[in-house]
């Protein structure tokens, strides 16, 4: 099987490249799934830490901020873990919520590169929140909120997607409207959790 | 009217075209209004996700990956043991179905068309600057209004009263797909493709292979996508995995 170096794997995450994306689901996904089920979550929850991992990997690598990595899969399971670790002491899993990082994440190392990762969390929790309301939306929506989020005039969006200028005047309101509130359900539900 | 003014100040204000004394009165009123300032901070936020189209790229390769996951338990739950043990007593017992099972059992469609569900993501196909298409505006955005209402039959039949114009091409044969009438929707595809004066060329060709996938034209889906992953279009990086995924069948 094809094998891949820590930096390599890196890379491809800064680069979106599909085939190293699905390697690491590949090879690191199980494990991830495993720990999670362990410490009370579903597959599902595995799924969503896995994919929060590699976007905050994702924002390290293209701010400069990540530190020297000897060990791709040591590294992404402490986020995985410290994710997951955060998520069970928000109260979700009662009967986890006093466990202390140490006993998940006991590598002094990634304890100390652990520094920050919670914002970076809160952060991306939002952000995941506006790209998957946005993706909720018809095609037309996305295109015409995208315009607009360039700052692209009225006149030229209508000219753009060969519309009326007054059918884009209403078109935008309402996609706006349904993508507001996509984004406040869902961000209403997520503080509840 | 007044609610859609506010929103394009809005607009205005988070992508920086609003003008001197308009940007002063703006500020101001959002001193005053908590609920005005929230709305701008949410509104900026957002348009700055949407706006990082490297970072929302990797979040739909994401996305694909589990859905593809999911679609992987499916199969293996419909040819797990216990599931063809059953399969076969019922041939046993009723001595009926056999061509029917073995559709489920071992036919190549079936894979083919769980790699196309797989890979087929309609939203966001039209994302991506376009050469000029002209058209009939009235009747497209008819068209365009029926599909995202998800009347694809009659979306079709308003683009078909545009034969010429590319988008209303594009979005039939993204409508015929919706339908599983692949081998309309290629025509329409290969239409695009034999124009091939404008960028809807990449969309074209990808949902050409992806029809030719579902449809289990699994050569020229293969062509098609080898193609697409010479080039260095928008599709190229989904093009290799899917010719390594059919590689691995």
């Amino acid at each position: 099987m094809l094998q891949y170096t820590t930096q390599e794997i890196l890379k491809g995450i800064l680069e979106n490249n599909s085939i190293i994306i699905q390697y690491i689901y590949d090879n690191y996904f199980h494990g991830i799934k495993k720990f999670i089920e362990k410490f009370g979550g579903s597959k599902d929850d595995a799924m969503d830490v896995f994919q929060d991992g590699i976007i905050v990997i994702y924002e390290q690598m293209k701010s400069g901020e990540i530190k020297p990595i000897s060990n791709f899969r040591g590294y992404f399971f402490s986020i995985c873990k410290f994710k997951w670790f955060n998520t069970i002491r928000d109260g979700k899993f009662s009967e986890f919520t006093n466990i202390e990082l140490e006993e998940i994440l006991p590598s002094f190392e990634y304890k100390k590169i652990s520094e920050g990762w919670s914002d970076v969390f809160e952060k991306e929790r939002r952000i995941k929140v506006y790209f998957n309301s946005f993706m909720e939306l018809s095609s037309t929506c996305q295109m015409m909120i995208r315009y607009v989020a360039y700052g692209w005039a009225i006149e030229d969006i209508a000219a753009e997607m060969d519309f009326s200028v007054p059918y884009t005047y209403r078109k935008r309101q309402t996609c706006l409207n349904k993508l507001i509130e996509l984004v406040n359900e869902r961000l209403n539900e997520n503080n509840k959790l | 009217m007044k609610q859609n003014d506010n929103t394009m100040l809005i607009d205005k204000y988070i992508t920086g075209k609003l003008e001197d004394t308009e940007l002063w009165e703006f500020k101001a009123d959002m001193e005053q209004d908590a609920s005005l300032a929230r709305e701008v901070k949410l509104r900026k936020e957002i348009y700055n996700a949407i706006t990082n189209e490297r970072k929302m790229d990797l979040m739909k390769t994401l996305k694909t990956i589990k859905v593809r996951k999911e679609r992987r338990i499916l199969s293996i739950n419909i040819y797990s043991r216990q599931v063809q043990a059953f399969a076969a007593s019922i041939i046993v017992l009723l001595v009926v179905g056999t061509g029917l099972l073995s559709n489920y059992l071992g036919n190549s469609h079936d894979s083919n068309y769980d790699i196309y569900n797989s890979y087929f993501i309609d939203e966001g196909s039209l994302i991506s600057n376009r050469s000029d298409v002209s058209t009939n505006n009235s009747l497209v955005e008819s068209g365009i209004m029926l599909y995202d209402n998800k009347k694809y039959a009659e979306a079709i039949s308003m683009f078909d009263s545009n034969p010429e114009n590319v988008l209303a091409r594009l979005y039939s044969g993204l409508a015929y797909m919706k339908l599983e009438q692949f081998n309309k929707a290629e025509k329409q595809f290969k239409y695009i493709i034999v124009h091939h004066d404008n960028i809807l060329i990449d969309q074209a060709e990808w949902n050409l292979g992806l029809s030719y996938l579902a449809n289990n034209q699994t050569e020229q889906a293969q062509e098609v996508f080898a193609r697409i992953a010479s080039k260095n279009g928008a599709y190229n990086k989904q093009a290799s995995s899917l010719i390594k995924e059919l590689g691995s069948k």
